[in-house]
């Protein structure tokens, strides 16, 4: 049941373009890269850390208050994080994002200002308006060590290809037979799994004549485009999970 | 420029034994220039420094001691400065030690070190050099860069017959061990410009900002034209365009890169 509301959520996910732009470690580099929004989301990679961070070698994350340049966005735009199971909203409001309250329910976000995004995180933006529009995101190049990204045992993050420029093969990743990765393709989503015999993600997909679920091994290794991103489920069980996303880069 | 550089530090080295001393005679041919280009300002220092063979040179500290060495490993004989009379370049030297001194440093290399010692605060004046406004010229107080020259080979062996030409050729200068990089603390996009706040400035440095539209095409050349001074007390602000072809910005030290390139 889970897995079928995530896909209705990703389906909604909105078209992705990035000016094209090298992202590699370099200390005491600062970037601002250009991104064009579309209604009604977008997704939006976690390139940068917090600007002045290097100072904390372990820092590996930066806010939705630092990253997304303020002038270039409109009343009610909207900053989506995935948290614990549930999506984390901030409003732009009154010059600020502000925590959009989701109910009596949920708990509510922390304030942008402290919330932290994750190196190759994924963020929806949504617009608006329906018109597209360009945002700028800025921050820190994290150090060549920290160019990772982490996921704990039972937790479902959504990632996105923090290296613009670049493609990502998913086989660099090396999972479990228990985890899942679903690949954010433009309405639709592809699901993924292991087969730690081969060392390969395969196609897992549904065969509506036989009413099963089967594999597909594809001669060519599944590539996450450049801005592509994809839900990583980690099995409980396991220890956590680490993408490295500069030596795919670099196995290019 | 580099045809500038290579003619930087042509010096002179010869050894001549006098009775029990071991006359060691050094110049520079000059000019001598900074990393940054400039010619070597009257009373900039030089430093005779000895290296046991097959240790590397660790350089100098801000406060002008050697880095990371004991003295079996490297030692400064002495440090020297240019004079009024031989503007960009040191003049004729003598370092005179004992034979038996000498002949410890068998197995050594002795090298000719240019450092810079400029003062940030007075750069914007005519210039000057710690040495300059000391009250002592015995030992610099702060060295914001050096200059090695190539290595010469240094034998007690038949030293008083020593007279021996080199060429000193110019390097990078190098920051002194001990200085903390620089920490970008913010940047903030406003009209079309970048607006950088960095601290944990060194005031015996100079800071640039480089850009270019990845890491890897950044312009140092370009950087290194409008440097600021580092200061401890305060963080510097740079005010950089944005637009395609600069969106990634580093800062760098002392215009090095310039010299790199």
């Amino acid at each position: 049941m889970k897995l079928k509301m995530w896909v209705m959520l990703l389906a909604a996910g909105g078209g992705f373009a990035l000016q094209a732009a090298r992202v590699v470690q370099s200390e005491n580099t600062v970037g601002v890269l250009r991104l064009k929004t579309a209604a009604p989301r977008t997704m939006v990679p976690v390139p940068f850390v917090a600007v002045g961070s290097h100072a904390t070698e372990t820092e590996s994350a930066i806010t939705v208050d630092r990253m997304v340049q303020k002038e270039n966005v409109a009343w009610l735009d909207s900053v989506e994080s995935w948290k614990g199971g549930k999506y984390d909203i901030w409003s732009f409001d009154n010059g600020a994002w502000t925590v959009s309250k989701s109910g009596a329910v949920d708990a509510e976000p922390p304030p942008a200002r402290e919330a932290p995004l994750a190196f190759g995180e994924g963020v929806w933006f949504s617009p608006n308006s329906e018109n597209a529009g360009e945002i700028l995101v800025m921050g820190q190049l994290p150090k060549a060590a920290s160019l990772t990204t982490t996921i704990q045992p039972g937790e479902q993050k959504l990632l996105a290809n923090p290296l613009p420029e670049q493609t990502f093969e998913l086989n660099r990743i090396e999972g479990s037979a228990r985890d899942t990765i679903l690949v954010v393709a433009g309405e639709t989503t592809k699901t993924y799994k292991y087969d730690e015999t081969q060392k390969k993600w395969f196609l897992y997909s549904y065969d509506s004549e036989s009413k099963k679920w089967g594999r597909t091994y594809s001669k060519e290794n599944p590539i996450l485009p450049r801005g592509g991103a994809f839900w990583y489920t980690r099995a409980t069980g396991l220890g956590p999970l680490t993408v490295n996303w500069l030596a795919a880069a670099a196995g290019e | 420029m580099r045809k500038n550089l290579v003619a930087l530090v042509v010096a002179a080295l010869s050894l001549v034994a006098v009775a029990d001393k071991v006359t060691l005679k050094f110049a520079t041919k000059g000019p001598d220039r900074y990393a940054d280009g400039a010619v070597v300002l009257e009373g900039e220092y030089y430093a005779l420094v000895w290296v046991k063979d097959g240790v590397t040179f660790k350089g100098f500290n801000a406060d002008g001691t050697l880095a990371g060495h004991d003295a079996a490993e490297a030692r400064i004989l002495t440090f020297r400065t240019s004079g009024r009379d031989t503007p960009g370049r040191l003049g004729p030297n003598n370092y005179q030690l004992d034979t038996s001194e000498a002949e410890r440093l068998n197995g050594g290399t002795v090298k000719l070190f240019v450092l810079d010692t400029r003062l940030a605060s007075k750069r914007e004046l005519a210039g000057a050099t710690a040495a300059g406004l000391a009250d002592s010229v015995n030992f610099p107080r702060a060295v914001n860069g050096y200059g090695e020259a190539t290595s010469v080979a240094f034998s007690m062996m038949g030293a008083s017959a020593a007279a021996s030409s080199i060429t000193f050729a110019a390097t990078v200068s190098q920051i002194p061990q001990g200085v903390k990089k620089p920490v970008i603390k913010s940047i903030v996009v406003k009209g079309g410009f970048a607006y950088l706040t960095v601290a944990e400035t060194d005031p015996c440095l100079q800071y640039t900002v480089a850009a270019g539209d990845s890491p890897a095409t950044m312009a140092q050349a370009k950087a290194a034209e409008n440097p600021q001074n580092g200061d401890r007390a305060r963080e510097l602000l740079f005010v950089v365009p944005v637009d395609d072809a600069r969106r990634f910005f580093q800062v760098n030290r002392n215009g090095l890169e310039r010299l790199a390139k």
